[in-house]
């Protein structure tokens, strides 16, 4: 790794001396403007700052756009009333140089952010951690105060590392959203519109399991069980912008986002229409048959259209109560007509589940009182760690809507399933899961040793046979194994030491 | 100038020289600073049905009340649009007008669900660009931008959302512009101003630029398209001059139009007597959106001194979004008989801090009243 290190000179001025690096380019680049302004300010020192907002520290996908736009606009102000200048670095940092606060304007007490406009060097930390706070959550992390008359040394020491860095790299900074590729967002949905509607569709949809874990049995279980609950299916982004080599053009705006969800559901309402009674993996009327129901997603204009009423009346026929996931954001967008499709769903005998909850809309809104069968909390780090008050609105929210009718999703790894648990939440889904799921399937399949893991749960979400190519078993990706979980039998390690 | 407030003079007028003697009236507005009012009646947006000669005879009567204000002129355009400009408040006149007007079309929710568009009050010399685009509209060949208009039901796409966005880059939004008041209750019955809501027109908006589209028919591409006229607006408010002297004002935005780099200049050009004088209305279903954003746009616009009012609630939406909660500062609840049917005590949490929008008749009115809402909009709601 490349090291920096700065010495102050015999005249005042100051040389970055740097190992295992090529020399720094001349002119150019933010790191060298910062370095030149940091060697005319140490001329006189006194009464001189910087603060460096460590945007670099943030976990993706921050920093985003606004993040850095903003945060440089609050910088300059702060800079242009201060005498200073705002760099902004190629690791995303932004420093700022400017003249101290002076001694009577003091900063704001812990926990009253100022409320006007931040031109004091000396309240500016405070307002930058808390804009940041939902993506910086230990403030002390997101900002430094470097004196210059007292904390030179410390200051120099990160513009050389900022030096060696940005010789050794180019800078990575996100382009703005809608600014890539030759389609644009529009552009973009619009084509994947027309792949979804003119080709067959298997290929571009996935599935993934929901699980309801029970605890250990009285009868000496020795860890806990899974249940397939439900197997959802949807279009793979991922799939359909592969086709078109848009990138993210599609997911990145949440409005054509929803309009493409909308087109996708006459598609999809079509084809499981069509599947239903053929058998395999997208057959709304296999669930009962030892495979657990279909959950599909839909938006609200989609539910109350007729074509919906068709589908409804071809599973009342096959006895198959499917399950429709809404997104919480189609739901507040028009919460009247998501009253109207909840009424459809109710006297269709059809499970409501309203997708995408964040803890953090959790905070800020009541979505139980939109009254789903299920709500689906996407799990986040951030869960196992969240500010005393905001624990306790969602702790509040989960009691409110009842844990048995919350799915945990999204649980990539164990710590999700710990946290659900110990909230009283039984039902999951999301990476960890599938794997749990494929590890129990390997107890059942002779061909087991001829796979890996990864390639029993990749093979598990595929639809079409295609994605399935390999498995000399593929039933067993469809139907729920025999009577023998796999904790019950004999590997408590794929969900270890839960609390029941 | 010819000074006319006779009707049948106005009838008997070319409407090609009533557009040309508006226009001169507009112009020595501007070019003296003399303030007028005035009414636009946009006629030719009437549904064919609603457009037959009694209904324009009766509309025409509907201004009689405004024919005695100090310095009236009404002014018959091409296109069958009415003006009508006088001096001084003349509220009284004016609301009775409105009134008349709203009750001619009253009866007519399926072919025109909200006669009130219709209707455009108008403040010269603020709205004169404005004013001179409707007369450049209303000399279009046989009422081009009217007929065009009536008949946009081909749903908005991507690739014709894409052409309007490019469209919009070009156009002149300032004749677009709308100020709807904001009022709160003032003693003995009357209201007086807390700001004005600055709008952009979106009917005459897309009439302009997308004549052929329905551009409300997907509700996602209409959001995506609100996203972009909220930078426009933003551009425009941010011109040099455009706010000088201008008192306390409101805007609707998207998140992500909070978070752009034309609301920073917008913020930049804000004059220091108007900081804290501005409100800002989100929409609740952005906050489920993108919550992270949400939060990182009202904290930064509660630190520049902007007022955040959580809009578009009905009374559906209230129990999801406790305003507190969200930890906006103002909710815009809409009127609707819907509310009447609610529980009286609890519907409210900040009755103090609700504005009821769409109060439009006594029944609005009182039910605010009955419940102590402190801001109003709505045509039953006028300062003065």
């Amino acid at each position: 790794m490349v090291q920096g290190t700065a010495e102050r000179n015999g005249q005042g001025l100051w040389s970055i001396t740097r190992t295992g690096s090529p020399a720094p380019t001349e002119g150019g680049g933010p790191e060298r403007r910062l370095l030149e302004a940091l060697r005319r300010a140490a001329r006189q020192p006194q009464g001189r700052m910087a603060l460096v907002l460590h945007l670099s520290r943030l976990a993706p996908p921050a920093p985003r756009p606004h993040h850095r736009r903003i945060a440089r606009a609050i910088m300059e102000d702060t800079a242009e009333r201060h005498e200073g200048e705002v760099f902004a670095l190629g690791n995303s940092d932004l420093v700022l140089l400017c003249r101290e606060a002076s001694p009577s304007r003091r900063p704001p007490t812990p926990g009253s952010p100022p409320r006007l406009a931040p031109a004091d060097p000396g309240t500016l930390p405070a307002t930058l951690a808390r804009l940041l706070r939902i993506d910086a959550p230990d403030p002390a992390r997101a900002t430094t105060v470097w004196p210059l008359e007292t904390a030179l040394d410390e200051l120099a020491a990160y513009v050389a590392d900022r030096l060696a860095e940005s010789a050794a790299a180019l800078p990575l900074v996100a382009p703005e959203p809608g600014q890539a590729g030759a389609l644009g967002q529009t552009g973009a949905v619009n084509a994947i519109a027309r792949i979804a509607e003119g080709t067959v569709i298997t290929d571009l949809l996935v599935r993934q399991t929901g699980v309801l874990v029970s605890a250990p049995s009285a009868d000496g279980g020795s860890g806990n069980s899974l249940r397939p609950l439900y197997r959802e299916v949807g279009f793979s982004m991922a799939a359909l912008e592969a086709r078109l080599a848009t990138g993210d053009e599609a997911a990145a705006d949440p409005f054509l986002f929803r309009h493409l969800a909308g087109r996708l559901d006459h598609r999809m309402l079509a084809w499981l229409s069509n599947a239903a009674g053929a058998g395999g993996g997208l057959d709304i009327a296999a669930a009962g048959r030892g495979t657990p129901p279909l959950h599909i997603n839909l938006t609200v204009p989609a539910i109350l259209s007729d074509e919906f009423t068709r589908f409804a009346l071809l599973c009342r026929s096959f006895g198959a109560t499917i399950g429709v996931e809404v997104a919480l954001v189609e739901a507040a967008a028009d919460v009247a007509a998501f009253g109207r499709a909840r009424h459809v769903l109710a006297e269709a005998g059809l499970v409501l589940v309203l997708d995408g909850v964040s803890h953090l809309a959790l905070t800020l809104a009541r979505p139980c009182a939109l009254r789903p069968d299920l709500l689906k909390l996407d799990w986040s780090p951030r869960l196992a760690a969240l500010p005393a008050d905001e624990y306790a609105q969602v702790e509040a929210a989960i009691e409110r809507i009842g844990p048995q009718r919350v799915v945990l999703q999204h649980t990539d790894r164990e710590a999700a399933v710990h946290w659900g648990m110990a909230h009283g939440i039984r039902r999951f889904q999301g990476r960890h899961v599938d794997a749990m799921l494929a590890a129990g399937r390997t107890l059942f399949c002779g061909h087991a040793a001829g796979c890996t893991l990864r390639q029993c749960i990749e093979r598990s979400a595929a639809t079409g046979p295609a994605g399935r190519a390999g498995c000399r078993f593929p039933a067993l990706l469809d139907a729920v194994p025999p009577d023998r979980s796999p904790s019950r039998a004999g590997h408590p390690e794929l969900v270890g030491g839960m609390p029941a | 100038m010819t000074r006319r407030s006779g009707f049948a003079a106005a009838e008997a007028a070319d409407p090609q020289d009533d557009a040309a003697l508006l226009r001169g009236v507009v112009r020595d507005c501007v070019g003296a600073g003399v303030a007028r009012r005035g009414l636009l009646l946009r006629l030719s947006g009437l549904p064919g049905k609603l457009a037959q000669a009694h209904h324009l005879r009766l509309a025409r009567a509907a201004l009689e009340p405004l024919a005695g204000a100090d310095r009236a002129q009404l002014f018959r355009l091409p296109n069958s649009d009415l003006v009508m400009v006088w001096r001084g408040e003349a509220a009284a006149a004016l609301q009775a007008s409105l009134d008349t007007l709203l009750h001619l079309f009253a009866d007519e929710k399926q072919l025109l669900p909200d006669p009130g568009a219709l209707m455009l009050t108008l403040r010269l010399p603020e709205d004169a660009a404005m004013l001179l685009g409707v007369v450049d509209d209303s000399l279009l060949p046989s009422g081009k931008a009217a007929d065009e208009h009536k008949a946009a039901t081909e749903p908005l796409d991507p690739p014709a959302l894409a052409a309007l966005e490019a469209a919009l880059a070009q156009a002149d939004m300032s004749r677009f512009v709308r100020r709807l008041q904001i009022c709160a209750p003032a003693p003995g019955g009357k209201f007086s101003l807390s700001w004005e809501k600055r709008t952009l027109s979106v009917p005459e908006l897309a009439a302009a630029l997308s004549p052929e589209r329905a551009v409300r028919a997907d509700p996602w591409l209409f959001r995506r398209l609100t996203r972009t006229l909220d930078r426009r607006m933003l551009a425009l408010l941010a011109a040099p001059g455009e706010l000088h002297g201008a008192g306390p004002f409101g805007l609707d935005l998207n998140v992500a139009s909070v978070l752009s780099p034309e609301f920073l200049r917008f913020d930049a050009a804000l004059p220091a007597s108007l900081r804290g004088q501005v409100v800002i209305g989100l929409l609740p279903a952005d906050s489920m959106a993108d919550p992270a954003a949400f939060l990182f746009a009202r904290d930064f616009a509660h630190a520049r001194g902007y007022r955040l009012l959580l809009r578009g609630i009905t009374a559906d939406l209230l129990e999801v979004f406790p305003l507190r909660r969200i930890g906006l500062d103002l909710l815009q609840l809409r009127f609707s008989p819907d509310l009447t049917r609610l529980d009286g005590d609890e519907v409210l949490a900040d009755p103090s801090r609700t504005l009821l929008s769409h109060a439009n008749d006594a029944a609005a009115l009182a039910w605010g009243r009955a419940h102590g809402v402190a801001l109003y909009q709505g045509r039953a709601v006028r300062a003065g």
